[in-house]
């Protein structure tokens, strides 16, 4: 039955038909260059910085558009939080509109690729940012209870919808 | 009964009713439809059948009511007619005449048929294919006579007019009607009889095909339209031949009155689709271009001189600055083609309007991809090129009151005209006439610059004059791409824009006779190099474009005057005394307008790196300009070349304190541009005396400069002109030797600090400025010892070389003698000489090294860089005892670095002098042997010494290298490890790029066959695999496991330098030890351990997977191998321990690049058969998931590529072949289930193929594998939820019941928890 009504949903029912659409920033030249010479650098070891966490889910699909969380100004490198020392980082993604019915379903895809995509030593956190949605604490409590995530990415439609987010394809 | 009927029918009656059948039951295809009326033309050009015949056949078919077959039956006549005739492509033979009583039945049958609406698309077919056909004149064909006769003709025309209402049809039937008309106006008879185009008057005619024709919008009949139209006026005026013959023609002149007094409205037709604005939709299949409707409507704008008064003026008002580019640029090309079409007469009315628009956009430039500034200056020298107003056109520019606004900009008057015209045109780009020669691409892009803040100052002078710069700025750039447009139209258009364009502006901008900015006033420097460049740049263009016109006339001088005076001004900018040039902006990429944040940043901090004096690098290349005129149009006399090159010598050698070498950008910087513009100078084919004059004035100069401070700077200069011309190298080499390095001299050179410099232009090291830019330059010795002139010798450049090579032996030479530096000059310097001196090189050279002298390195470069001639090799004397010295130093165990120098002596020496005898049996390897250089293995010294010397004798294909590749071979069974090691190291040293040392490359005269590599790989390579094949019978190794490694590591060696494709070819033999190879390579308890051997490895395995013909290759053997190399990639990519963050990593095992090439060939690995794979996949994602805490960022990325690879081949697991490899997975069962789930696959294809056996067995399998496939989707995907994979089914089932819910869950984004 929700097969159905996911299928049914036309273009016309998007949640925000009209996104405003970023273009994709690059670090400063000056930045990329000392970068580039501390990745180079074989005696030198690289901590898991705000950078590399966006790298890793910049390029997840948003749910009904065919742009790019970064496209979308869903994600920034700003709003990563990286506590090194205590291998915990912290992820807050921003909705395009306060109503956003998909804000759990992108949580899940950038927890299941920042899963795949760190090491399983980081304890990881993804939220909302702070008075982007309507329903700010649900989403926050669903995607951070590890039992609720782990049922709904045990679920193959779920995770389905999950994975088409980060190959890159629409879900709607 | 009714089969007796069907006896009576013909054969063709079954293909005709096939063909107009339109019942859906019988379910004709249209390709049967095609096969039978192919069917019925065969007959009819075979004469099997009639047109008579046919049409009495069809009969029932032609006249029936049913109007679905009537339209099929006139289309299948149609076709008939078309196929007969030869207008299908499809019949062989071509075009075939219609017999005249078959014509003449048929044009008046589909004559008939225009009338009958429900087959009119038919009708027009046949129509249009009797139209086309030709027609048999006295019994032969003849492709000129048309098979429907001019009266018929117009029957068929008055019948369309009367019938037919073009605009209300379909797409479809327009298109036939348009098809139908273009065929009547291009009737053979039309010049005679005038088109048959109805039987009323010409204006009537014309009106009825403008009424059928107007309102067109699909772009498809749009094409055929314009084709339409520029067919009509060779219809009803003939061509230009024939105008002649209808001047005598009452009645044609009527059809050409009656042309010209409809053209205006004729034109109108097509007018209405200029400028096209036509974009393809998304996912278009018509496949008509914008470009496409552009070309065929410029045709049919232009296809009547009758259209001149209308379509010029037209295509003028879309020449208006607020146009798109898009639109501009086709605008220019319609008026070009116009000019071209109509001619002077045409053109001459509209020639003042067609300037004022030119104008308009010279001086506001559009500046989009399609057409930019450049863009719209190479139009408009196409425009003052062109016969039909090109002189006028230039009068008019030359008198244009906008040269005299820049001249009132320069001298600093009309403040407030400026202000308006500089605030409106600000950031307008300036540029040459064109850049499309390479040598005009660096002037011309010296040239663009664009509106600049102006300084930056606040107050005082400085402002004043950046003000006057910024004001100025918009009307000096539209006058210079105004002259240099001009004079990019020819010789003459170039000497009159220079004169009277360009040379009262100077006046104005207060550019003394020969060049003097003393009097310019302040802020009016800069805008001067702004007009100047684009000036120049322009008449170098007509002045090229006038020399390859007219060869063998003597040329016209371009310049004049003006000459010494632009000169002047670019030398005055090269030399940076023109102030506030850092305004104007040097366009070297186009970028984007800012549209991030952070791009604010990115700009200052690119501001800052470009904050050069963009004012000398106009003047450097608009000196470089000035120089490459063709003789005798460019600068006048010597002196002009001269001050030229004096200018560019100057801003070779300024030095800039404030400047760190380190720092320079080398496409920026002053220097290096002067440098290679004096380069290209010395090179000048175009003018031979500004070559002359370069190696006359500049080099001498260069040279005397080297004394002084920008020693540095001349050396680098120097080197450069050298480079690109062999009698400045010459002049340079004796002078630069005599004047630095003469061993009379008092102060030698090496004891300064340009020591290094000196060596870096003699001995071929890239000069520092350019050591990230794209030239390296050779020095000058290495120059001289690539020209073939100087084999020869004799000269004063071979004297001074030979000078520099024993002087630079010399013991009493301060500092020279081993040093490095030193040893380099010798080599390069015996490069260089020519082939008399070679064999008193060598003695000396082997007297210092036999008798143990003090300058051993010295010899050794000596002898590397040994020149020997084929001719010469006899001449020189047996070198056996040299070969055993050197050998002896080389693995004696003394200094490093004498062993290093003796290496490289010995390998030189066998791979020059091996094929002469002189160095005895063997081309040496015997004496080097005798000397002890295979037993030396177990050092590295040793290793090089055989590696040089294997790689001495490979690289000329000599028979010894076999002999010598089969004593290491032997090594590689050595006893001790050490010596196996390093028999292995000698194959990698002997295949590397710089094995064997400077000696036996190309700049010391050695000689590398080609393919030496690939023949050196696969001759070795079957030796070493000798001994890790298995023994045919037992299946055990034919050798010792401990010899193993050595072999394996050898193999590593010879491939990691062999060309892929021999390696790929070999692949057979490789790939089931490959695995092997890598492990013994990573071990780093043995000496077999080797980073950059296990780096080449890794490469060469990543080939095999992603290269098809190694993944090919690897396919074949991927199920026996496939397995273990995948596990050495995975030990390999996640080698690196974690380390605690922000500490050091120290020195990991393995590099970073090895550990993320490892992790790259695992993605590519994917590719393999799923079977093989699949088994794989829970040690990959061990190891990719152990790689995401490597202490490198590249590594972990290329993990979570690789993790990412691996996890989506794991849910693939609802296949067959998952639940196979799932069964092979476990490690338990995998051993006993393999075989036996193989075993059954097979039986399961076995049955497959049995049509009884196989639905039975397809339902088992699905009620089998189902379920399971089900359990194991989410295992596959559950590498991360342990707990998920030990569900059980039933859980499962309950999981999927509550899919709903989950889907709500996500859709509400509220959870019930």
């Amino acid at each position: 039955m929700t097969s159905t009504v996911v299928a049914s949903c036309s273009r016309s029912c998007f949640i925000n038909a009209d996104p405003i659409v970023h273009v994709r920033r690059e670090l400063p030249k000056s930045k990329r260059r000392i970068r580039l010479a501390l990745e180079t650098n074989e005696l030198l070891s690289d901590p898991v910085d705000a950078i590399e966490v966006f790298y890793h889910i910049k390029n997840i699909n948003d749910p009904e558009h065919p742009y790019s969380l970064e496209q979308l100004d869903i994600v920034s490198v700003e709003n990563i939080r990286v506590h090194s020392e205590a291998q915990f980082i912290q992820v807050y993604f921003t909705p395009t509109v306060p109503h956003c019915s998909m804000a759990t379903l992108i949580g899940l895809a950038i927890r299941r690729k920042l899963q795949e995509s760190l090491a399983g030593r980081f304890k990881t956190e993804v939220l909302v940012f702070p008075g982007s949605h309507s329903s700010e604490s649900a989403v926050n409590k669903q995607l951070n209870d590890k039992e609720r995530v782990a049922a709904a990415l045990e679920n193959t439609n779920l995770l389905e919808k999950v994975n088409l987010c980060l190959r890159g394809n629409l879900v709607l | 009964m009714a089969s007796g009927m069907e006896e009576d029918q013909p054969a063709w009656a079954a293909d005709v009713e096939t063909y107009v059948s339109v019942d859906r039951a019988s379910a004709v295809s249209d390709e049967d439809r095609d096969e039978a009326a192919g069917r019925i033309v065969q007959l009819l050009v075979s004469g099997a059948l009639t047109f008579l015949d046919l049409l009495r056949g069809m009969e029932t078919c032609l006249v029936t009511t049913d109007e679905p077959r009537r339209a099929r039956g006139v289309l299948l006549l149609a076709e008939c007619v078309a196929g007969y005739a030869g207008d299908d492509e499809t019949v062989a033979g071509g075009a075939r005449p219609l017999p005249g009583g078959a014509a003449s039945l048929l044009s008046q049958y589909f004559a008939s048929k225009l009338e009958d609406f429900a087959v009119l698309r038919a009708a027009l077919a046949g129509c249009t294919a009797l139209l086309r056909a030709t027609a048999t004149v006295d019994g032969a064909p003849d492709r000129s006579a048309p098979a429907v006769s001019h009266d018929n003709a117009t029957e068929m025309a008055d019948r369309f007019f009367d019938a037919v209402h073009v605009p209300s049809l379909v797409q479809a039937d327009r298109q036939r009607s348009y098809q139908f008309l273009l065929a009547l106006v291009s009737h053979p008879a039309s010049f005679a009889d005038g088109p048959p185009l109805g039987s009323a008057n010409p204006a009537e005619q014309i009106e009825s095909v403008v009424a059928a024709c107007d309102g067109e919008k699909d772009p498809r009949n749009v094409l055929l339209l314009c084709e339409l139209w520029t067919a009509l006026p060779r219809a009803f005026c003939g061509d230009g031949h024939e105008k002649a013959i209808a001047d005598a023609n009452d009645g044609v002149a009527k059809r050409r009155a009656a042309f010209a007094s409809a053209a205006e409205e004729l034109y109108d037709v097509v007018a209405a689709y200029f400028p096209v604005s036509f974009r393809p939709p998304p996912g278009d299949s018509v496949r008509v271009t914008r470009e496409q409707l552009a070309a065929t409507l410029r045709g049919a704008m232009c296809a009547s001189g009758d259209f001149a008064p209308w379509a010029v003026p037209h295509v003028l008002e879309s020449l208006a600055p607020d146009k798109k580019p898009t639109t501009l640029d086709d605008a220019l090309a319609t008026l070009m083609a116009c000019g071209a079409a109509f001619g002077t007469r045409g053109m001459s009315p509209h020639v003042r309007n067609v300037w004022s628009r030119l104008r308009n956009l010279l001086l506001h430039p559009p500046a989009g991809p399609e057409l930019t500034a450049e863009g719209t200056a190479r139009w408009a020298t196409r425009a003052f090129a062109s016969e039909w107003g090109g002189a006028e056109l230039v009068a008019l520019a030359l008198a244009d009151p906008c040269l005299k606004d820049a001249a009132q900009a320069l001298r600093g008057e009309g403040g407030d005209a400026m202000e308006v015209d500089g605030t409106g045109n600000g950031g307008g780009g300036c540029c040459g006439g064109s850049g499309e020669r390479e040598g005009h691409v660096e002037g011309g892009g010296g040239g663009g610059c664009c509106g600049g803040s102006g300084g930056g100052a606040a107050e005082g002078a400085a402002a004043a004059a950046a003000d006057v710069t910024r004001r100025g700025h918009a009307l000096v750039a539209g006058a210079g791409r105004i002259i240099g447009a001009i004079a990019a139209a020819g010789p003459e258009p170039a000497a009159a824009a220079m004169s009277l364009g360009l040379a009262p502006l100077l006046d104005a901008a207060g550019i003394g006779p020969a060049g003097e900015t003393a009097r310019a006033r302040p802020g009016t420097g800069p805008l001067g190099l702004v007009l100047a460049t684009p000036a120049a740049c322009g008449a170098l263009d007509g002045a090229l474009a006038g020399a390859n016109a007219s060869a063998e006339a003597s040329p016209a001088a371009v310049l004049g005057d003006v000459g010494a005076r632009l000169v002047g001004l670019f030398a005055a900018a090269a030399a940076k005394r023109i102030e506030g040039t850092s305004a104007l902006r040097v366009k070297e990429e186009k970028k984007s307008e800012p549209a991030a944040a952070n791009e604010k940043e990115e700009a200052e901090e690119e501001e800052e790196e470009g904050s050069q004096d963009n004012g000398g690098i106009l003047g450097v290349a608009g000196l470089r300009t000035l120089l490459s005129f063709p003789a005798g149009t460019g600068l006048l006399g010597e002196e002009g070349a001269r001050a030229a090159l004096n200018a560019l010598v100057d801003a070779s050698l300024e030095t800039d304190a404030s400047e760190a070498d380190a720092d320079i950008d080398p496409r920026t910087d002053l220097r290096v541009r002067a440098g290679e513009a004096l380069a290209a100078a010395a090179s000048s084919k175009s003018d031979p005396a500004v070559a002359a004059a370069t190696v006359k004035t500049a080099v001498p100069r260069l040279c005397a400069a080297c004394d002084g401070d920008a020693a540095s700077l001349a050396l680098a200069a120097l080197a450069r002109v050298s480079a690109a011309s062999a009698d400045a190298r010459r002049v340079a080499v004796t002078a630069l030797w005599s004047r630095l390095g003469g061993a009379r001299r008092p102060d030698p050179v090496w004891t300064k600090p340009l020591w290094k410099d000196f060596v870096d232009a003699m001995a071929g090291t890239v000069p520092k400025t350019a050591s990230s830019g794209s030239g390296s330059v050779p020095g000058m010795l290495q120059s001289a010892a690539l020209d073939p002139s100087t084999a020869a010798g004799g000269g004063e450049e071979d004297a001074a070389a030979r000078d520099i090579a024993a002087a630079m032996r010399s013991e009493t030479a301060p500092g020279a003698g081993n040093n490095e530096d030193a040893c380099r000059l010798i080599r390069a310097a015996t490069a260089a000489l020519g082939d008399a001196h070679q064999v008193g090189v060598l003695a000396d050279a082997a007297g210092e090294i036999m008798s143990g002298g003090p300058c051993f390195r010295a010899a050794c470069a000596a002898v590397a860089g040994l020149r020997v001639s084929p001719s010469k090799s006899t001449d020189f004397p047996n070198c056996e005892d040299l070969v055993r010295r050197l050998v002896s130093r080389a693995v004696g165990g003394g200094d490093e670095d004498d062993a290093r120098s003796a290496t490289e002596a010995l390998s030189s020496l066998i791979h020059k002098l091996g094929a002469s005898g002189a160095l005895g049996p063997r081309s040496g390897l015997t004496a080097a042997v005798d000397a002890g250089l295979t037993g030396s293995l177990h050092a590295a010294a040793g290793v090089a010494a055989v590696g040089a010397t294997l790689r001495a004798l490979a690289a000329r294909a000599d028979p010894a290298a076999a002999e010598l590749a089969a004593d290491l071979v032997a090594a590689l069974s050595s006893a001790s490890r050490e010596v196996a090691a390093g028999a292995a190291r000698a194959f990698g040293v002997a295949m590397s790029p710089g094995g064997g040392g400077p000696g036996v490359t190309r700049e010391c005269h050695g000689s590398e066959k080609k393919l030496f590599r690939q023949r050196f790989f696969t001759q070795t390579v079957p030796a070493v695999m000798a001994a890790l094949k298995p023994s045919s019978r037992s299946g055990q190794a034919t050798t010792n496991p401990d010899h193993r490694p050595a072999h394996l590591s050898a193999l590593v060696h010879l491939a990691r330098h062999a060309p892929i494709s021999a390696v790929l070819q070999s692949g057979d033999s490789i790939l089931p030890v490959l695995a092997e190879a890598i492990n013994a390579l990573a071990d780093q308890s043995t000496p077999f351990a080797d980073k950059d051997a296990l780096a080449g490895s890794i490469t060469m395995t990543a080939a095999f997977l992603s290269d098809p013909r190694g993944r090919d290759t690897l396919a074949l053997h991927a199920e026996e191998h496939a397995g273990a190399i995948i596990g050495a990639l995975c030990r390999i990519g996640s080698s690196a321990a974690r380390k605690p963050p922000g500490s050091l990593a120290g020195s990991p095992t393995l590099s970073l690049v090895v550990r993320e090439t490892a992790l790259d060939a695992l993605v590519a690995a994917t590719s393999l058969p799923f079977s093989v794979v699949y088994p794989q996949r829970r040690a990959v994602e061990r190891a990719s998931v152990a790689a995401l805490d490597d202490p490198k960022r590249v590594v972990r990325f290329a993990a979570a590529r690789c993790r990412e690879a691996w996890l989506l081949l794991g849910k693939q697991t609802n296949t067959a072949a998952g639940v196979v490899g799932a069964c092979w997975s476990d490690p338990v069962d995998g051993a006993v289930l393999g075989p036996v789930v193989r075993f059954v696959l097979r039986l399961v294809v076995r049955f497959m193929l049995d049509p009884v056996v196989r639905p039975a067995l397809v339902l088992v399998l699905v009620l089998v594998l189902v379920p399971r496939g089900g359990t194991r989707d989410s295992s596959g995907l559950a590498g991360l939820h342990s707990a998920s994979e030990e569900r059980d089914d039933d859980h499962q089932r309950e999981e999927d019941r509550k899919d709903s819910v989950h889907d709500l869950w996500v859709m509400s984004g509220l959870l019930r928890g």
